[in-house]
């Protein structure tokens, strides 16, 4: 759905006041980046959307606070949020690790043969691994161009850089994502 | 590398990738730079698709649930804002005997059509709320004043469809079981009072209310059927009866209907 930015700030406005129709029509634009910003960082369908439900529960409760008048600050505020669930859940997870079971719901759409399947999922489990042990920014850069589709303007905007802070940051991700690669490849 | 070169590189590697992600093969691309750059651009841009393999939509079916969900909680939202100041004045009348007066003065300031903030926030209430009493008297008087039976049927016909609305945002919204009970009772009883009173009608020669309460006994299945589905395990035997209710009512007024 595309916003001009009179309209969006409006619609924003009408949002704070718990206007239904302004909420849905905010929630419409935002859901698919949301749940890829979280799927990207999660192995499990099930906790993907738990989370994306979590997050949006969440702006509806500070909904009052926000200050964005586009799009961009609408999705910065609640990727704001999503980091901090994320943050809490992989607390959780550290201090409960979850069984070997839990990397068998691997999100995946069609349905390849199993030992396809296996390696697929296998494979992006390593790429998580991996994205885990960038720097925060070296990671919103990479999710925001490969996960979430953006260009290196609308990237520079997500993360508050410039564009050529931004190349610099996407070259130092994809050289430490290969040498971590590289790594768990020699361990195996 | 130096300061330069980097950024010259960085530039050269954000280009390759947009160029093989758009289709170009990555080969055609590596042409494209210096040798010195070739080795480690054919390094990294790989990379790009694999974490891009990390992209996933929410499914449809997830999205709609979460729609639903959220926006019953911007309607309880919206009711707490506008119920904010008569909860305040609630709490200055806490004790039992000061709480009756409280609803009979309610009571009194929407019949007499004043209190037209307590009369919406009273129609968006649900049993577990003290408002909802001030919608029971108003549903009362409504069915009281009714002039003759065929008014009565389509005052018990927009009750009954109210009903429908207040269960939805009660499973919707996780309320308790003991709410979700007491709004199957009452759809229970409002379905029960039209089947009796378009029978009785009909008994009389006049069909149109038996005609207009199987409209509304059939407008409640398909929801019925969703609410059932959608409801806590606690929560679903009271649905499963009522469905069962509603069945046997409607056959008896398919009978006398043609």
């Amino acid at each position: 759905m595309q916003q001009a930015p009179g309209e969006l700030a409006e619609l924003i406005g009408r949002a704070r006041t718990y206007d239904r129709t302004a909420f849905a029509d905010l929630y419409r634009l935002a859901v698919t980046p949301v749940y890829r910003y979280l799927a990207a960082r999660l192995s499990s369908q099930e906790e993907a959307e738990e989370l994306t439900q979590e997050v949006f529960l969440a702006a509806l409760g500070g909904i009052q606070g926000l200050r964005a008048q586009d799009e961009a600050g609408v999705l910065s505020w609640l990727f704001q949020i999503a980091r901090h669930k994320l943050a809490d859940r992989l607390r959780q997870r550290y201090r409960q690790p979850s069984s070997p079971l839990a990397a068998a719901e691997e999100l995946e759409a069609p349905q390849p043969r199993p030992e396809e399947l296996a390696e697929t999922n296998e494979a992006r489990a390593e790429v998580r691994e991996a994205l885990e042990q960038l720097t925060g920014d070296q990671r919103e850069v990479i999710v925001c161009k490969y996960v979430l589709g953006y260009d290196n303007e609308r990237t520079a905007r997500q993360v508050g850089k410039n564009v050529n802070a931004v190349n610099q940051l996407h070259h130092r991700a994809l050289a430490s994502l290969h040498r971590l690669l590289a790594k768990t490849e020699k361990a195996r | 590398m130096t300061v330069e070169e980097d950024d010259r590189f960085a530039a050269a590697l954000e280009e390759c990738c947009r160029r093989v992600q758009r289709g170009e093969p990555l080969e055609r691309c590596l042409a494209d730079y210096p040798a010195a750059y070739q080795q480690e651009l054919a390094r990294l841009v790989p990379l790009a698709g694999r974490v891009g393999q990390l992209a996933r939509d929410p499914s449809p079916e997830f999205q709609a649930r979460l729609e639903r969900r959220l926006l019953a909680s911007v309607d309880e939202a919206r009711r707490g804002r506008r119920v904010g100041l008569l909860s305040r004045l609630g709490r200055l009348f806490a004790g039992p005997a000061m709480r009756t007066a409280t609803v009979a003065l309610v009571v009194m300031a929407v019949l007499v059509g004043g209190g037209v903030e307590v009369e919406q926030a009273a129609a968006d209430s649900l049993p577990d709320s003290p408002l909802y009493r001030v919608k029971e008297a108003r549903e009362w008087v409504t069915l009281t004043l009714a002039r003759d039976g065929e008014t009565r049927v389509g005052v018990h016909a927009a009750q009954i469809a109210q009903r429908g609305r207040e269960l939805e945002r009660a499973v919707q919204t996780g309320k308790p079981r003991r709410v979700v009970d007491v709004l199957a009772l009452r759809l229970a009883w409002s379905i029960d009072q039209i089947v009796d009173q378009a029978l009785e009608l009909q008994a009389q020669g006049n069909p149109r209310p038996a005609r207009r309460a199987l409209v509304a006994l059939r407008a409640m299945e398909r929801p019925l059927d969703r609410l059932t589905a959608q409801a806590s395990p606690e929560a679903r035997p009271a649905l499963e009866r009522l469905h069962t209710f509603l069945d046997e009512q409607e056959r008896r007024l398919t009978v006398v209907v043609v």
